[in-house]
């Protein structure tokens, strides 16, 4: 007992990893999140979890659960339908095809007041310095796929309340819904798993946006020592990413889009003149992302 | 291995350290010898070998120049080979670009070995005999890789004889918490948001973002290097022995001078004891003064890099010093507000010359710290808004802890429970900061 009054610092640290080490073994303890509160809830959660268990208690399955799962087959038949739309040869650059209605065009800022922007922190990048302010932006750094139906990533202007990408989208309406997404989510999962919860999301976009055509944009490229030094965040990744999102395009109201044509080298990496990182535009380069959205607006001809 | 890290702190503490505290007194040195092989050669096993040559040659030259007492030429001849072999060392492996694999801890190891043969000459302490005893001494692994630069004269008697106590190890524990909770909290935090200014291109930066990137580089290498320098000392504590301090709240100082004396002691006093002092110091003139401070400046220029804006930074310093040598220390100390004013431009601006190595984005940056055009366009300055959201609540603390306030607190405190209960809770949210970020680099895939 003294020693707690002599050593304190000692003996808690002692304690607490006991604690920690079983609780780490035990499988309860899995830093997923860079929160340090929701870590701890997630933590607290799984061990209650494991309580119940242990009690005896049977976890039957909710009525809830039950009408998500009948959803998802739903799901999965549609979207096969979707890809039966004329496919294009996939070259590296894919070039923007339209259909007879639409045509490829310089548009002005006009252009831009119906249009929201979805993504990570590159599309951040263009909100906050490519002077868009006609534009919608529902951005945030670290942004993923997985975040679109239950991260609270939207503040509504007046009441300051925090809202979903989806929720945003049933509250409003667009006419061009611009998705860049897909480098996060890079480092968990596979591509397989990414692009089946990719076209979940871009089913919903179409069905909360339906007088909207969806732009696909693809993922822009990282520099050249980040591509030649990553074994997961290079190009030859992206490019694979980038071929996979190309295919759902039905160039009826769902567009494939790639700017990396302005902004790589002759290798097709990031051009490292326009970035510090590898990674994102620097604020003055920006334009030229800002720029080739302008020149290449996707607009309806009838 | 650095400190901060999960394998140091919960494979190499536990099973070091157990290891030693169960050998007898006698084995000891020998133990923290074997682990601090181990511990190095973790992080750099390449290096080992001339490291090793390095401390074998400095061990043999001290013997030599011991045992030459009296032909006082020869001592000289000696101690010359042993500065130009480690000065060699140093200078091919920093200037050689090619090799870039510089061993770790050379800046460090190098200024102790040069110390130890300038003492053992100088006739300030006896040369080790033991060898094993020396190799403790030199690859003793809390201070190899970033110091603090100790003489071999501090730690001397405790090479021979030390006594450790669970209070000893209390205290160490507890220092090494908090320099760990620097480290991770403040000085990664702030490494964070120098790195998104850096990805926004100083081009674009307003006026007030600017600042606040001198700030957090500011408050970076200071919690870096000071919480680099408590884990030192907490671990060295832990090992019985007493390490040097480094810091004594250098951001309070009122002057150039005044903040030389409190920041990166171990260097200054090296600098002083062993360059300064033999040139003839202030003792010459005002005219040799001064040459000797410009050669001091050139040194610990260059000892922090070789590319230009380390010179730069040196020789700022040198001029700064020579002018309050002169007369303008004397106009700070008549204010507290001039001192603040004064102090406040030359930290933040001395750093970002520190921290930038390209000349054209040095003088970017300078520009736009010094652009009040910004302020004519409220609506650029939503940059700093930004970034504050993120950092400003860490930058706060940062400065608060750099007054002396925690240590006066820490001083007072340090026996109380609930100390040790924030420090524990310290502990355990730096580790967690370390774990996601190291377990799941993909979580920090930030983009």
């Amino acid at each position: 007992m003294r020693y707690i009054k002599k050593c304190p610092f000692l003996i808690l640290l002692i304690w607490t990893s006991a604690i920690v080490v079983a609780l780490h073994y035990g499988g309860y303890m899995n830093p997923d999140t860079d929160n340090v509160l929701e870590f701890l809830r997630d933590t607290v959660g799984k061990m209650q979890e494991n309580v119940k268990e242990h009690s005896g208690q049977n976890i039957q399955l909710s009525e809830e659960t039950e009408n998500m799962l009948v959803e998802s087959e739903e799901e999965a038949t549609g979207i096969a339908d979707a890809q039966m739309q004329d496919e294009l040869p996939q070259e590296e650059y894919e070039e923007i095809v339209v259909k007879p209605q639409y045509e490829l065009r310089m548009v002005d800022d006009a252009y831009f007041e119906d249009a929201v922007f979805i993504g990570d922190s590159r599309t951040v990048g263009l909100y906050q310095y490519g002077n868009m302010t006609q534009a919608t932006f529902y951005a945030e750094t670290g942004y993923n796929i997985y975040k679109f139906f239950d991260g609270k990533i939207v503040t509504v202007p007046d009441s300051g309340e925090k809202i979903t990408v989806e929720e945003a989208l049933m509250r409003n309406q667009y006419k061009k819904v611009y998705l860049m997404i897909g480098i996060n989510e890079m480092g968990r999962g596979t591509l397989e798993g990414f692009m089946e919860e990719y076209t979940k999301v871009v089913k919903r976009i179409k069905e909360l946006q339906p007088d909207a055509i969806i732009i696909l944009e693809a993922i822009m490229k990282v520099g050249k020592e980040k591509s030649d030094s990553d074994d997961i965040f290079n190009n030859v990744n992206i490019t694979k990413r980038n071929a996979a999102i190309a295919e759902l395009a039905d160039n009826e109201s769902i567009f494939y889009f790639d700017m990396n044509p302005a902004v790589v080298d002759e290798d097709g990496n990031l051009n490292a003149e326009y970035s510090f990182d590898g990674i994102h535009l620097k604020a003055q380069y920006v334009q030229i992302w800002k720029d080739y959205l302008y020149a290449n607006g996707i607009v309806r001809t009838e | 291995m650095i400190f901060n890290s999960i394998e140091f702190i919960f494979y190499f503490i536990p099973i070091f350290f157990s290891i030693y505290y169960i050998c007898p007194a006698k084995g000891r040195n020998f133990v923290l010898l074997a682990g601090s092989f181990v511990f190095y050669a973790w992080g750099d096993i390449y290096s080992l070998p001339i490291v090793v040559l390095s401390a074998f040659v400095n061990y043999s030259f001290g013997s030599i120049i011991e045992h030459r007492k009296e032909r006082s030429a020869m001592r000289k001849v000696w101690l010359f080979l042993a500065v130009i072999f480690h000065v060699g060392v140093f200078c091919m492996f920093r200037m050689g670009n090619i090799l870039s694999i510089m061993p770790l801890g050379l800046s460090f190891y190098t200024f102790q070995a040069i110390s130890y043969v300038a003492d053992v000459y100088l006739g300030k302490i006896h040369a080790e005999q033991s060898p094993i005893g020396y190799f403790t001494y030199f690859f003793m692994f809390p201070k190899f890789v970033s110091g603090p630069i100790t003489r071999y004269g501090e730690i001397q008697t405790a090479l021979e004889h030390r006594k450790i106590s669970p209070l000893q190890v209390e205290e160490g524990l507890k220092i090494f918490a908090i320099g760990l909770g620097g480290k991770v909290l403040i000085a990664d935090q702030m490494g964070k948001l120098w790195n998104a200014i850096q990805t926004v291109g100083f081009e674009s930066i307003s006026m007030p973002l600017a600042w606040l990137g001198a700030i957090a580089v500011s408050l970076q290498i200071y919690f870096d290097f000071q919480g680099y320098s408590l884990m030192a000392i907490g671990l060295g504590r832990m090992l019985g022995f007493k390490l040097p301090q480094n810091f004594r709240q250098p951001y309070t100082s009122g002057s150039v001078t005044e903040f030389w004396r409190n920041w990166h002691m171990t260097l200054s006093l090296w600098f002083r004891d062993y360059v300064y002092i033999p040139l003839g110091g202030s003792k010459k003139g005002v005219f040799r003064t001064i040459c000797n401070l410009l050669v001091v400046w050139v040194l610990t220029g260059l000892w922090h890099g070789t590319t230009g804006n380390f010179l730069l930074w040196g020789i700022g310093f040198f001029i700064l010093l020579t002018l309050e040598k002169l007369f303008l220390k004397k106009a700070l100390d008549a204010t507290i507000l001039l001192k603040r004013v004064y102090m406040f431009f030359v930290i933040p601006i001395s750093w970002i010359v520190f921290s930038i190595t390209d000349a054209g984005e040095l003088y970017t940056y300078l520009q736009r710290m010094f652009d009040v055009t910004s302020f004519y366009d409220m609506a650029n300055l939503w940059d700093v808004v930004y970034y504050l959201k993120d950092y400003g609540w860490t930058a706060l603390f940062g400065l608060v802890l750099s007054t002396t306030l925690p240590s006066k607190v820490y001083e007072k405190c340090k026996k109380h429970f609930v100390t040790a209960v924030i420090l524990i809770l310290l502990f355990w949210l730096s580790v967690y900061y370390i774990m996601s970020a190291e377990s799941n680099p993909f979580l920090y895939s930030h983009f």
